[in-house]
């Protein structure tokens, strides 16, 4: 008798699971569904773990992001990796050097990456609206004269569709306003010497400035590691006790980092 | 049954491309001849030929590719001059259309008048396109007009009247109709109706090699011998008109309508509107497992202005396909002489006919997920902004340069991309490869302490350790390197193939470069970025 009640609510329960529950139960459950941490989980785009103590906020949908110094390419190919791996697409535009191999090994699924070529300067913001509304994050390198009206035109039409644009080779646009700067500073390969050994892996100081954030986050990534992917240090070397003039400082130097030769920067 | 009315003029393509008189020439699609003009006809050059079969037997022949855009475009001034005759038209490709003859056929006072009417109407609209010169070999030009009852005899009709000249009329009824086939041979059936190869081969094979001989053959016996296609060939033998075996009615509600909230004018909105209209209905279609292989697509603008034809693909209407006929009708509508009044407020597109989906029929994705579904239509769109040329997908090819192991291939060539890179390829650089590989390797300076260029023998061995790396006159100091990797790729060829030593090269700053040298040039082929 008890037995088959039990056995009977069993059924009941896995029919519909709100149906026998008490009243406080079900607005605790519905607390859980409508909770403002799932919210927030939906207004960010899935981001490697790697980038967490980086972005603890995560990536906002439909923010933009430009991405600059000597490790552009791979870091703005980091970022899309958690995207792709969740199964969206990641388009890149005009970023005709962005290295495949490298792409692969760091994550990126390839089958869910489209390539486009440079557009003309003129047809720039629809191209970048257009691949925006396929794709999670788009990869796009910036046109030298791009107007801030167009930019401002792409920017509402990101948050419209919820992706995350990544400018790469931004440092000449002049009306451009990222939601999130991201420069990559200092880097140090190792595994190479003077005439041995190869390139293994490299740290890179990564800076992150946000319209919003108070200050600047500044931490060290292992990009790329021995198998090519982004990898976090193992110990965290955080510099936080420094004063703020100077982070802003290395942000501008390495924003500009005059070793890189111009053609060099343009490509990459 | 049906009374129809065929137009058909053969190898429109060659027309279409602007070819006249007697020069030989070839269109192909897919590396095969789809067209021949009539002086590569003469040669020998026949359709289905492969490219170098087709040159070999006319080596002074010229090869145009396919363009089906062209095709439909310049085939519309024809289109358009019969439709002002008749209210409905189906194109079954640029080149081929038929019409129900009942209604125009007693307007014109008879099949004879129309038939001569409508040769008259497209030879006119040709030589007012350009298309062809006047007394050429008008009336016909090669056109052929023919008029029967039933899709299968009046296309025969059409092919008998392109080689005649003149048209061609089959009287009315059954027997006639019979009488018109029977010296047919029964290859024509896949030539005109899509009767499949292998059915006809094995009716050929079993000493069937007329109409008349399978028409007198009992229908139960086909039936139970040859399955439902058997069963159709034989029925177009014997006269009938009788559907495709697997072929049904779409359930009324099944058209898809777009009304534009501000009317549109140009010509790319309205083609991305009719594709996601043709993606909505394919994928309606697609769940009833079937695909649509007629379909009747309508546009209005705000003046009333009405542009209404049908399209028939035997196989099925793939998104693309079916997108392609909506941009052939708009295109020649939008182009027509005084053009449009008023922009477009409504786009339709209906399906007439279903067919069960053989497996032919792929999404234009595979379509799996709502994320691929926007990714596709997002990057159809990119083509249409910027060409197919500058939308690429990732492909594996393997081989032993960061370029190599992966290319960018346009998407409208490429068929899917990647699950792995092939085998690890002998000589290739291991992980991490670098980031940002440079399509056209940068000229670089590569010397030594003392300001000479460094050198590597044919044995790997250099001149001297590296010390400063030029790159647009800058001088970058040079705190680590290893190689040299020789590498020496297709050496088995005339040219000697390519001989080169690879290096990476860490300067300054901490930059990181993979550097070659070949035939004593150095070149950044890429940067670790």
């Amino acid at each position: 008798m008890v037995d088959g009640r039990v056995a009977e609510r069993g059924r009941i329960e896995s029919r519909s699971p709100l149906s026998t529950l008490a009243l406080p139960d079900v607005l605790g459950r519905l607390q859980e569904v409508v909770r403002p941490g799932a919210l927030a989980q939906e207004r960010t785009i899935p981001l490697l773990s790697e980038f967490e103590a980086l972005l603890p906020a995560g990536l906002q949908r439909g923010s933009t992001v430009a991405v600059s110094g000597p490790a552009t390419v791979s870091c703005a190919v980091a970022l899309a990796v958690g995207s792709s791996q969740a199964g969206s697409w990641v388009m890149a535009i005009g970023v005709p050097s962005l290295g495949l191999a490298s792409a692969y090994e760091q994550g990126l699924v390839l089958d869910h990456l489209i390539l486009v070529g440079t557009p003309p300067p003129r047809l720039w913001p629809d191209v970048v609206v257009t691949a925006a509304e396929g794709a999670e994050v788009v990869i796009a390198s910036v046109p030298s004269h791009l107007r801030s009206a167009d930019v401002r035109r792409v920017q509402s039409r990101l948050v419209r569709s919820g992706s995350v644009l990544v400018l790469v080779g931004s440092e000449g646009a002049v009306g451009l306003q990222p939601d999130v700067r991201i420069v990559t500073t200092h880097p140090r390969w190792e595994g190479i010497e003077y005439g041995a050994g190869r390139l293994l892996s490299r740290r890179i100081d990564v800076t992150v400035e946000g319209r919003r954030a108070i200050r600047p986050r500044r931490h060290t990534l292992v990009l790329p590691d021995g198998t090519g992917r982004a990898a976090a240090v193992p110990q965290p070397a955080i510099v936080s006790s420094e004063p703020r003039e100077s982070h802003i400082a290395a942000v501008r130097t390495g924003g500009d980092h005059p070793s890189m030769p111009s053609r060099l920067r343009q490509v990459g | 049954m049906a009374r129809l009315v065929t137009m058909w003029w053969p190898n429109w393509s060659v027309l279409a491309a602007g070819v006249r008189g007697d020069e030989s020439v070839a269109v192909l699609r897919s590396h095969r001849v789809v067209a021949v003009s009539r002086g590569a006809a003469d040669a020998g050059v026949s359709i289905g030929l492969r490219r170098r079969e087709a040159q070999a037997r006319c080596p002074e022949l010229r090869i145009m590719e396919a363009d089906g855009d062209r095709d439909a475009r310049r085939f519309e001034p024809l289109a358009r001059a019969i439709g002002d005759l008749v209210p409905v038209l189906e194109i079954i490709e640029p080149g081929r259309l038929t019409f129900g003859a009942r209604g125009p056929s007693r307007y014109c006072g008879g099949d004879d008048l129309l038939a001569q009417r409508v040769l008259a109407l497209a030879a006119d609209a040709a030589v007012a396109s350009g298309l062809v010169v006047r007394g050429d070999s008008l009336p016909t030009a090669g056109v052929g007009v023919g008029v029967a009852d039933g899709r299968f005899a009046s296309a025969v009709a059409a092919r008998a009247s392109v080689r005649s000249q003149r048209p061609e009329v089959v009287a009315a009824g059954r027997p006639t109709t019979i009488e018109y086939l029977a010296p047919l041979p029964v290859r024509s059936l896949s030539a005109l109706a899509g009767v499949e190869d292998a059915i006809v081969d094995l009716l050929v094979r079993l000493g069937i090699e007329r109409l008349a001989d399978l028409a007198a053959l009992p229908g139960s016996d086909v039936l139970a011998r040859f399955g439902t296609v058997g069963s159709f060939a034989h029925g177009l033998a014997r006269g009938e008109d009788p559907r495709p075996p697997d072929v049904s009615e779409p359930p009324p509600d099944m058209a898809v309508t777009h009304w534009c909230d501000d009317p549109v004018v140009q010509l790319e909105p309205l083609v991305f509107i009719g594709r996601q209209l043709a993606g909505q209905l394919h994928e309606a279609v697609a769940q009833r497992g079937a695909v649509v292989t007629r379909v009747v697509v309508e546009a209005e603008t705000e003046s009333d202005e009405r542009s209404e034809r049908q399209w028939y693909r035997p196989l099925g209407f793939t998104v693309a396909a079916l997108v392609e006929r909506i941009r052939w009708q708009l295109d020649g509508w939008v182009r027509s002489p005084g053009g449009l009044s008023g922009g477009v407020t409504l786009l339709r597109v209906a399906p007439l006919e279903l067919r069960a989906d053989a497996g032919v029929q792929l999404g234009f994705w595979g379509g799996q997920s709502e994320a691929d579904e926007w990714a596709g239509r997002a990057t159809a769109r990119l083509v249409g902004l910027l060409g197919p040329e500058m939308v690429c997908i990732p492909v594996t090819k393997g081989g032993r340069s960061p370029e190599q192991t992966f290319v960018a291939q346009p998407i409208g060539t490429a068929e899917a991309a990647t699950a792995l890179p092939v085998a690890p390829w002998p000589g290739r650089l291991p992980a991490p490869s670098p980031a940002c590989v440079l399509s056209d390797p940068i000229d670089c300076g590569v010397t030594d302490h003392a300001g000479r260029t460094v050198r590597v023998s044919g044995r790997g061995l250099m001149s001297a350790d590296p010390a400063t790396l030029i790159v647009d006159e800058r001088r970058l100091s040079v705190t680590g390197w290893a190689g040299p990797w020789p590498l020496e790729e297709r050496w088995w060829e005339p040219g000697g193939g390519r001989r080169r030593a690879r290096f990476q090269v860490l300067t300054e700053p901490g930059d990181a470069y993979l550097v070659s040298i070949e035939r004593g040039r150095w070149t950044i082929e890429a940067v670790y970025g």
